[in-house]
């Protein structure tokens, strides 16, 4: 009997910690965007080399923070928007309608605080270095603010993931 | 009134829109492992 965890399929459960990353390399990476006031903000990002995201955390620009309102919320999630998984069908749905496959959602009506104006407002999202969730190339991440207030809000959002 | 719908993908700032976004949440329809090995074939 091996020491790798298994699934009732038997097969291995991968959860890379500090010790054992699969050869992967630990990488980082943000993004800046600025969420419209009023509407629901989506932020896609296409998968363009397969990885394990392990976690994130974003912040909101010190200059705006005093604009959040109460109601506003952050969500991130991993969409197909092209089929890429061949499931569209299964599910009803189709590409040319604009139609999208939600797989998983990671944060979920995460409010945003208003934080001190002097140093803005960071969120830890997850921290997720016990195990990671595999996203294939095509798939898009999508990353959410929810806006409810009366001014545009400038944020960073930063994705932990192996490579 | 519903919420304007807007999509920035990778970058590029999309035509917004009001249409209700169509997903299905496969959370609880789908085992995470069972998704995997979906995503791995």
């Amino acid at each position: 009997m091996d020491d790798v965890r298994r699934n009732e399929s038997g097969d291995p459960i991968y959860s890379p910690t500090l010790d054992d990353v699969m050869g992967l390399y630990p990488k980082k990476k943000s993004y800046k965007n600025t969420a419209v006031a009023g509407q629901i903000n989506f932020f896609d990002i296409e998968v363009t080399q397969e990885k394990r995201i392990n976690g994130g955390e974003y912040w909101i620009h010190n200059d705006d923070v005093v604009n959040v309102n109460d109601d506003d919320y952050v969500e991130f999630s991993i969409i197909d928007k092209n089929d890429v998984l061949g499931l569209f069908s299964t599910y009803g749905l189709n590409k040319d309608n604009g139609d999208i496959l939600e797989l998983s959602k990671f944060v979920l009506t995460d409010y945003v605080k208003k934080g001190n104006p002097e140093n803005g407002y960071h969120s830890q999202l997850f921290e997720g270095i016990k195990g990671t969730n595999l996203v294939r190339t095509g798939l898009f991440m999508r990353a959410a603010y929810v806006s409810n207030g009366q001014s545009n809000i400038r944020w960073i959002w930063r994705l932990y993931f192996y490579e | 009134m519903s919420k304007i719908i807007r999509v920035v993908e990778n970058g590029v700032e999309k035509e917004p829109t009001t249409k209700t976004i169509n997903k299905v949440k496969l959370d609880h329809q789908i085992d995470s492992n069972e998704l995997e090995k979906i995503i791995k074939q």
